[in-house]
């Protein structure tokens, strides 16, 4: 894994030489630099205006073939990364990469349509809110391949066919069928089709089974893990579950009020977690009943302050209970504490192996 | 109506609890011989997958059910008085006073147009308070109090918050003081964390452990998250198509689970802990209670299945102390999965 930094000049690096990753890593395909996300708001007077700091120098890459997962609670801005990838909207400055082909950033950016969409689809937490409850299954599916310019009807045909039998719809049932004639894991399941489909580079899954029901949202993790390993998806999950995160993820982040605080390995994640707020959400999580790990209950206080004006220095002081004066003077940038494990913190909970 | 519950004693008990619902073809039977209780300060978590019947159990406990579309038999205690003793106006006062039910989504338990303090100081001047004769001042006071003892801090400023100013966890610790002002002696929570982040949800946990605690109040607890009910409650009650399939201590819940459905629904959660361990699903669906079929109601989903389980229905019998179980042919008992110190 190379090093990453959240200073100025790296992202103006990333965009001249979007491939120059070094050595025996595998190539990225995504890679997010940088990323800054803010939006203008209503202030608390009448007219005046305030800035919400959404994103505030997010920095990472997903490898080909890789589930990288972002977690965080609401508020976090997990949500508003993976729409600036899919540039509705646009992230206000930073740069993505996909393939090596740079992403629209900044404010007057507009969708790249004319290359037949970005390479990235979505799957959502509610599948009837993402497919038209007036559509057939078929229909739906078939939209994508549309856009992406497939135009015979049998090539497309065979498309659905193929996409439905792999997410186990059988097609003669459910090709005709209407939304509001699925239970929740089968219109998940076309939803995921429909996403699959044209074969995109990414896809980006948002917490695609915390609206399920127990047994089906395993069925879907596992129909998820299943296609990961079929079709070498590479994919972005973000969800708040983290039992759903260790199931899926290769690699997850951390974040917290716009800053990713740790990125690892997931089960080095779990196994030793470096940075307290990532403590704390594990230690928050009942112990599974599959043998089971007690943590130790690291308590945070209070609440996620406004993003309207966040904390100085690291975003987590005001609750974190290693706090300290520097704290709040620098900002902590990621540091590499053992290979692909980093952290942003002045204090973290695990010693460095590199010097700093 | 003499009724505090004796210290110790059982805050509800329900016994052979059947609810069927009016549909076009005659009633569908969706609880059927449900019995359970809940001792003072003891917390009970009711699991099992959508469908099963767990809200219905609470809310025909309550006496909460629209009589022209249910049908509800069987006797319930709440504070040591037989509610079928009691008129319809006495049996909701009653009710209203030992009782209150926490939703999973706060903000629609709240007036969105109504500071929040005051929602609470209302309850205070119509229920428990009356009776005290609290004025309007005191009423405030006391209100303030009670967030406080939620855990909001900044309560007078809070006060005047409206529910869309607070967050979700705050919401839910509002709804839990209005609960409290009601004076109520057992609070029945149906999936009172499901909407919240993971810390949020640990600390309103929290709180709920710490109301038990310290003012002896009993909880219900409908969950989905089997991890969730073996770390919190006392309890536990899997429901499976209206029935009770499995109950036993909370503690107990990880390693000595002997009905096939508690072990399947044990497996179907993602697990936190576990190394690359996909969970395992659990094939097929819950049965339509339109039409019922004979034998036992998992048959047809479950592994172990012998072919008495198609024809005759297994009985809930005891298995040990405090564990009861319907089953033909329950699961040995496994040995307890090692839990490492972290």
């Amino acid at each position: 894994m190379t090093r990453r930094t959240t200073t100025p000049t790296a992202g103006q690096a990333a965009q001249e030489a979007p491939a120059a990753d070094g050595g025996d890593t595998p190539p990225a395909l995504l890679r997010v630099t940088d990323l800054v996300q803010e939006f203008t708001v209503k202030g608390s007077r009448p007219f005046a205006r305030a800035r919400v700091s959404a994103v505030a120098g997010v920095s990472f890459s997903i490898a080909r073939g890789e589930t990288f997962a972002l977690v965080g609670e609401t508020g976090s801005g997990k949500t508003t990364i993976a729409r600036a990838l899919l540039a509705s909207p646009p992230a206000l400055s930073g740069s993505v990469t996909l393939n090596g082909r740079p992403l629209p950033v900044g404010k007057r950016a507009k969708p790249d349509a004319a290359q037949g969409g970005s390479g990235i689809q979505m799957v959502f937490q509610d599948p009837f809110g993402a497919l038209d409850p007036r559509w057939t299954i078929a229909g739906s599916v078939a939209e994508p391949l549309i856009t992406a310019g497939v135009t015979d009807p049998a090539e497309r045909r065979r498309r659905i066919a193929e996409i439905m039998h792999l997410v186990g719809l059988d097609v003669s049932r459910f090709a005709q069928r209407l939304p509001r004639e699925l239970s929740g894991g089968q219109a998940q399941r076309a939803a995921i089709a429909r996403a699959l489909v044209a074969e995109p580079d990414l896809l980006i899954l948002d917490e695609p089974v915390t609206a399920l029901d127990v047994s089906v949202q395993a069925q879907i993790l596992a129909l998820l893990f299943t296609l990961r390993q079929r079709l070498s998806l590479t994919s972005l999950l973000i969800a708040h579950d983290l039992a759903v995160v260790r199931a899926l993820a290769d690699r997850t982040a951390i974040m917290y009020l716009g800053r990713i605080c740790e990125t690892a390995p997931t089960a080095e994640l779990f196994r030793s977690p470096a940075h307290p707020y990532t403590a704390a959400l594990l230690s928050a999580i009942p112990p599974g009943l599959r043998g089971g790990v007690q943590r130790e209950r690291v308590r945070i206080t209070g609440r996620q302050p406004s993003p309207l004006n966040p904390p100085s220095g690291c975003r987590f002081r005001t609750r974190c209970p290693a706090a300290q004066d520097t704290c709040a003077e620098a900002v902590p940038e990621l540091r590499e504490l053992a290979p692909g494990h980093e952290v942003a913190c002045h204090f973290p909970l695990l010693p460095l192996t590199t010097a700093p | 109506m003499t009724a505090d519950a004796i210290p110790g004693g059982e805050i509800v008990r329900v016994e052979n609890l059947n609810v069927k619902v009016r549909g076009r073809s005659g009633w569908t039977h969706l609880v059927r011989d449900l019995s359970y209780s809940v001792d003072a300060g003891g917390c009970l978590a009711i699991v099992g997958e959508s469908g099963a019947g767990k809200s219905l159990t609470i809310r025909a406990t309550l006496g909460l059910l629209d009589p022209r579309s249910f049908q509800v038999s069987g006797k319930v205690w709440l504070g040591g008085v037989d509610l079928s003793t009691l008129r319809p106006a006495q049996r909701n006062a009653h009710v209203t006073r030992y009782a209150s039910l926490v939703f999973q989504d706060p903000s629609r338990s709240l007036n969105p147009i109504m500071r929040v303090g005051p929602q609470i100081t209302e309850t205070l001047l119509k229920g428990s308070g009356k009776e005290q004769g609290l004025t309007r001042a005191q009423a405030r006071e006391r209100s303030i109090e009670l967030m406080r003892s939620v855990g909001l801090g900044a309560a007078e400023e809070r006060y005047h918050s409206y529910p869309h100013e607070l967050s979700g966890g705050m919401k839910q610790r509002i709804v839990i003081a209005i609960a409290l002002a009601c004076g109520s002696r057992v609070m029945f929570c149906d999936e009172p964390t499901s909407a919240l982040d993971v810390t949020t949800q640990a600390q309103i946990m929290d709180l709920l452990d710490d109301l038990r605690a310290t003012r002896g109040i009993s909880t219900v607890v409908i969950t989905h998250d089997l991890a969730l009910a073996a770390s919190r409650a006392e309890r536990v009650l899997v429901m499976y198509a209206g029935q009770v399939v499995e109950a036993l201590p909370a503690a107990d819940l990880a390693a000595s689970a002997r009905m096939p459905y508690t072990e399947a629904l044990i497996y179907a959660a993602p697990d936190p802990d576990a190394d690359g361990g996909l969970p395992r699903p659990i094939d097929g669906r819950p049965p339509d209670p339109r039409s019922p079929r004979p034998g036992c109601s998992f048959q047809p989903r479950c592994g172990y299945a012998a072919a008495d389980c198609a024809t005759q229905e297994p009985a809930l019998t005891s298995v040990g102390s405090g564990h009861s179980l319907r089953c033909w042919h329950p699961l040995a008992a496994r040995p307890a999965p090692e839990v490492a110190q972290r």
